[in-house]
């Protein structure tokens, strides 16, 4: 997702803070999140030869749906950051219980 | 028959080229399926837990043996693992006597992680990846018996699942698999090149799943950490040679954030088929051995 990586550029050190990228970037992954949330009807990889669901999101479709819950959770508090020293925690607690939680998971290597 | 063959020295020689072959390959085998002796303990061995747990993190034990429920963060085992064809459970590697390691003797454990053997002399399957653990320097491994000797001993008893081909089928591939010595640094490379090195090829056994295998399931030593199809998935294990030069990292510093953080720093292909489990372990490491990791991965071409 292209709007985590400028926020991870902050935490880095390689972009300057800015609480309005912030804050706009946290909102748009929350509202992705959500909107991917539903693209995961059973049956859907099938159709996409590329891709890289795998089929324990439709066997396990609880714990898929609570890290959804988590990573949308964790992106809105990231929204609400307002100083660059509260950044990196609410960055990293994205990226990892939500981003990477799920990519552990639920998502396959690439073809 | 016997008439036959002195009218053909030359079948007569092939035969007997044959069977001394087939004596030497036995011989061999022999000694590679029989367990090393109590001898092979050090003398003077003493223990340092603070290095178990360090081989512990490196080999990523609680990422096959990690138990169920309230025993998540213990290696209590009974947790489904997919294997080529197969599911298996990993045992309880716990202390406790009854169910887990806790009876075990020093080198009960080192031939099972040096021979792949069982204390009573069985072949493990090679999910469990002793073939990789061979390579370790022996006070590591009973560095790491005496850590796992610390954890809390867990009750779960953990039946051994038969291996479809008889565990005796095993032998053969095992005295091809196997190195038949420890990791010897490699002279001319800094001390750094080749922690990291050795920490990769023995307990980091990142070889099992980033070089391919051959027809006898073999890894193929000429694509050393050159990827290829995942053992398990669907989909494959990238390469991990010219990272450097294929852009995939900026250079060693940026590969050890990647390994220390994953994807709380955004590094967004580290996390599927088995990487995840193997990135939190390798955090864990100090960040001295990390870094070793980092410039030994960095300098493959
Ligand atoms: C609850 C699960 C879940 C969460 C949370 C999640 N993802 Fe994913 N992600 C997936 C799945 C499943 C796929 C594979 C989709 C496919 O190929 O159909 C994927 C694929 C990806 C890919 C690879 C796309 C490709 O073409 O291969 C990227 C990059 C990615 N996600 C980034 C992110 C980032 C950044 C976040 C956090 C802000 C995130 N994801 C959060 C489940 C998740
Ligand atoms: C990739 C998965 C995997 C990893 C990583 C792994 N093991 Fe295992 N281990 C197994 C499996 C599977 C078995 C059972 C093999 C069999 O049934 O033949 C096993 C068996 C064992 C046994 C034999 C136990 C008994 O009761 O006979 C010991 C000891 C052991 N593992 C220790 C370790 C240690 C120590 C580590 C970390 C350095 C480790 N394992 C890492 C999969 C793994
Ligand atoms: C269980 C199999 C497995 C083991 C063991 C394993 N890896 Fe991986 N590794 C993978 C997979 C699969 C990926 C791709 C993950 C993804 O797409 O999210 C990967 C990705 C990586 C990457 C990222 C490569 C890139 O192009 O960005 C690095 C670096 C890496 N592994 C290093 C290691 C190291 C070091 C070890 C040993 C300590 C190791 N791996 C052990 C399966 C494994």
């Amino acid at each position: 997702m292209k709007n985590f990586k400028p926020l991870v550029g902050m935490v880095k050190g390689k972009i300057p803070f800015d609480a309005a990228v912030v804050q706009k970037n946290a909102a748009t992954i929350a509202a992705n999140l959500e909107k991917a949330r539903k693209l995961f009807p059973e049956g859907s990889e099938k159709g996409e030869k590329e891709s890289r669901a795998k089929p324990e999101i439709w066997l396990l479709e609880d714990e898929f749906q609570d890290i959804f819950k988590t990573a949308v959770q964790r992106a809105r508090a990231l929204s609400q950051v307002r100083e660059a020293k509260d950044l990196a925690p609410a960055v990293m607690a994205l990226g990892k219980d939500g981003c990477g939680a799920c990519h552990k998971k639920f998502r396959l290597p690439k073809k | 028959m016997h008439r036959h063959m002195t009218k053909h020295p030359l079948l007569w020689s092939l035969v007997t080229a044959f069977l001394l072959l087939i004596l030497a390959l036995a011989a061999w085998h022999a000694n590679l399926s029989t367990s090393l002796p109590a001898s092979a303990i050090p003398a003077a061995y003493a223990p340092d837990v603070k290095n178990g747990k360090v081989m512990y993190d490196a080999g990523g034990c609680i990422s096959c043996h990690r138990g169920i429920g309230p025993d998540m963060d213990k290696p209590a085992g009974g947790r489904k693992l997919k294997v080529p064809g197969d599911v298996l459970f990993p045992p309880n590697i716990t202390p406790d006597r009854q169910t887990g390691i806790g009876a075990w003797t020093q080198i009960a454990f080192l031939n099972a992680l040096k021979r792949g053997l069982s204390p009573d002399n069985n072949h493990y399957i090679p999910a469990f990846p002793y073939t990789s653990y061979a390579w370790m320097k022996t006070k590591d491994i009973l560095d790491l018996f005496a850590y796992l000797k610390t954890l809390p001993p867990v009750r779960n008893r953990v039946e051994k699942k038969p291996f479809r081909l008889g565990r005796f089928a095993l032998a053969f591939w095992k005295w091809l698999a196997l190195p038949g010595r420890e990791f010897r640094p490699v002279p001319g490379k800094s001390a750094q090149w080749n922690r990291g090195a050795y920490l990769v090829l023995g307990p980091g056994h990142c070889a099992e799943c980033h070089t391919p295998r051959n027809g006898l399931m073999l890894l193929n030593r000429a694509r050393w950490l050159a990827g290829g199809p995942h053992p398990v998935e669907k989909g494959k294990v990238p390469s991990l040679r010219n990272l450097i030069g294929r852009k995939r990292y900026k250079d060693a510093d940026d590969i050890f954030n990647a390994l220390k953080y994953g994807e709380a720093l955004g590094y967004e292909d580290i996390s599927s088929g088995g990487m995840g489990e193997v990135q939190e372990n390798l955090s864990r490491l100090p960040n001295a051995d990390l870094k070793a990791i980092a410039v030994y991965l960095a300098s493959l071409k």
